[in-house]
């Protein structure tokens, strides 16, 4: 009886994934086999051999190549910060993971245009650059594919910190002191210990990364030029200017099959990787 | 002479708190030697400090003559086996223990031969593969212990490593202890709040007290003769009788208790204030007789309260006339199973000792 009560209370959200997010996703598989949403002409495969296009194929490799860019770099400015905010006293780590979560008090668009300030012909870079001489033209810094790369960073970098603190929060200061004690100088440390017991917070900060760097639209729409649009521009596009929804909807699970693919497969190597940590921690 | 640990003057604060105050100490090459204290006494400061793990505020601390605070901890010689064990969670026994020989870049054909070794030693061959989380506590304890022994270092500290044990595996490990450091003879340095494994397991006692070492000494000389009313109230049980005043007598010292009772003792006079002065008996040094004391022997009539059985032993609580109240430790069997003679609630008896037993205690 209780059981059955509590299964119950589950129901709504069960109730509100099944309609808001399985049933869209059905469409779209649906739509995909499509002539364009024309029933009459049968179902196809032509949306799926489209992808096998040159131009769309590098959109897709591009976007992959962005998205590891991403998640790395997330990782090379995240671990280190999580390390001294996870190790600064209890009012200090308040403060950080606070200031961490900051920038989602504001818009992400404006946020990432507040990057034309940073980035543009007349922004902070090349106003220093040019005032200091060591240049005398602005450099291309906005619409770039660095400058993506560095917007996805930027926006999704709170993903990568977050899990990493938590699990070095779950890590015991005495086992530090012990491996100090047997000879560990700081960065044996992290590489022997941090680094390892960290890892199941690398791994779902990664996944955080990688899943929405992959397929980001606002970024390369905004920081990005004609040689750094992504698959999730692409997608857009074919929804909202070229009107054809059944590419788009192609694109898209392709899309999803990826993620799914490259997520299991990094998950299944982390697990052989971190299994006798998984079972501990 | 051949001191390995030199400590002088050492001091840590923690704000306006003085956690250790001025202590000094010097640990022998070989011994077995235990710091004893409350909680909050310093004890575990003090180790911190002589692992490197704290830096202290002022004072030295040399090993073999060479002062070892400006040493990092990772460039000590000296180990320590944690409380909570700290056993790495992701690395199997051999690589735990492996850990410190692999930080020094001893050739992994040593490093196996040394482990097969001290797994030997600590018996638990057969275990290399296992992780920590598959070990119950008594074995973690050994990985620990061996973790540190392998390195072959100079002292071994020990932080309260047995406190985690059940009764019985405690008992069992602190003769395991003891054996295995005077079969190794490396330097141990054991920390408790247990008096019981101190005087059990070490060669010499520092009982510490708020920062301070109250006294030094072998488990004999702290139990038999404790230097103050801190170190005969924490080890073991003690009777207290505060003193009013003491006079030097043909017989010997005559003390006069703030109760009014009044005995004589033959311990030499202490020669300081006897207003914070107070005679000190154990409960096994007072007898319980139904006939009146000997000569060489101070008496005082009094009522059994209660009587709190152990089985081989009992210990009774006696009320004295003025006030005075006394526990009397009494042997139920002899040996051979013969009863003794017993004692029932509210029987009036004569609490007897000896005139040279008991210390007078300063406060």
């Amino acid at each position: 009886m209780k059981i059955r009560e509590s299964s119950a209370l589950i129901l709504p959200p069960y109730f509100f994934l099944t309609v808001f997010f399985i049933l869209p996703v059905l469409i779209i598989l649906i739509l995909s086999f499509t002539h364009n949403r024309d029933w009459s002409q049968g179902i196809t495969l032509k949306n799926y051999l489209l992808i096998l296009d040159p131009l769309y194929l590098k959109v897709l490799i591009r976007s992959l190549i962005f998205a590891v860019l991403a998640t790395l770099g997330s990782l090379l400015i995240g671990l280190p910060m999580a390390y001294y905010i996870s190790f600064s006293n209890p009012k200090r780590k308040i403060l950080l993971t606070l200031l961490v979560l900051v920038p989602f008090w504001t818009n992400f668009l404006v946020r990432i245009f507040a990057w034309f300030t940073i980035l543009g012909r007349q922004g902070l870079i090349n106003s220093f650059l040019l005032w200091s001489g060591i240049i005398n033209e602005p450099l291309q810094l906005l619409h770039t594919s660095g400058a993506v790369v560095l917007g996805l960073v930027y926006g999704e970098i709170p993903f990568m910190i977050l899990p990493i603190i938590a699990a070095m929060d779950r890590m015991d200061i005495s086992l530090l002191e012990a491996a100090t004690n047997l000879g560990a100088n700081r960065f044996m440390v992290f590489k022997k210990l941090v680094l390892p017991l960290a890892s199941p917070g690398i791994i779902a900060g990664s996944i955080f990364v990688f899943i929405p760097a992959l397929g980001s639209f606002v970024v390369p729409d905004i920081l990005g030029g004609r040689d750094s649009f992504m698959i999730g521009n692409t997608i857009k596009n074919q929804f909202m200017t070229v009107r054809d929804w059944s590419f788009g909807s192609s694109l898209s699970i392709i899309l999803m099959v990826l993620v799914l693919l490259g997520v299991s497969a990094y998950l299944r190597q982390g697990r052989d990787q971190s299994m006798t940590l998984g079972e501990y921690l | 002479m051949n001191n390995l640990l030199e400590i002088r003057g050492l001091t840590k604060l923690f704000g306006d708190y003085a956690a250790v105050k001025d202590l000094n100490l010097d640990i022998l090459k070989g011994e077995f030697f235990c710091l004893l204290g409350p909680s909050g006494c310093g004890k575990t400061t003090t180790l911190r400090m002589i692992a490197g793990f704290d830096a202290p505020d002022s004072g030295e601390i040399k090993l073999n003559g060479n002062n070892l605070v400006s040493v990092p901890p990772h460039k000590r010689n000296i180990k320590t086996v944690f409380q909570s064990y700290a056993l790495f969670p992701h690395l199997n026994v051999f690589d735990n223990i492996a850990f410190g020989l692999r930080m020094s870049k001893k050739p992994e054909v040593e490093i196996s031969a040394r482990i097969k070794n001290m797994l030997e030693t600590v018996a638990l061959e057969g275990f290399e593969k296992r992780f920590p989380a598959q070990l119950s506590g008594g074995q973690q304890q050994r990985v620990t212990l061996a973790r540190a022994l392998v390195n072959q270092p100079e002292i071994l500290l020990l932080d309260e490593p047995l406190a985690a044990l059940d009764e019985k595996l405690r008992l069992q490990m602190q003769v395991e202890l003891a054996n295995l450091q005077r079969e190794i003879g490396i330097t141990f340095i054991f920390i408790t709040h247990n008096q019981e494994e101190a005087l059990t397991m070490a060669d010499r006692i520092a009982v510490m007290d708020e920062g301070q070492i109250q006294q030094i000494g072998t488990p004999d000389d702290i139990y038999l003769r404790p230097k103050n009313r801190f170190v005969a109230s924490f080890i073991g049980q003690m009777n207290f009788i505060e003193l009013d005043h003491l006079e030097q007598t043909d017989e010997g010292l005559l003390l006069t208790a703030n109760t009014g009772l009044q005995f004589i003792s033959h311990l030499s006079n202490p020669n300081c204030e006897t207003s914070d002065l107070c005679f000190g008996i154990r409960p096994e040094q007072v007898k319980m007789r139904r006939e009146r004391p000997g000569n060489q022997e101070v008496g005082f009539k009094g009522v059994i309260s209660n009587e709190v059985y152990y089985g081989d032993s009992s210990i009774f609580i006696v009320h004295l006339e003025n006030d005075q109240t006394l526990s009397i430790m009494h042997q139920n069997y002899l040996p051979s199973g013969i009863n003794l003679e017993s004692f029932q609630e509210g029987e009036q008896v004569y609490a007897c000792w000896n005139k040279r037993a008991g210390s007078l205690l300063p406060e």
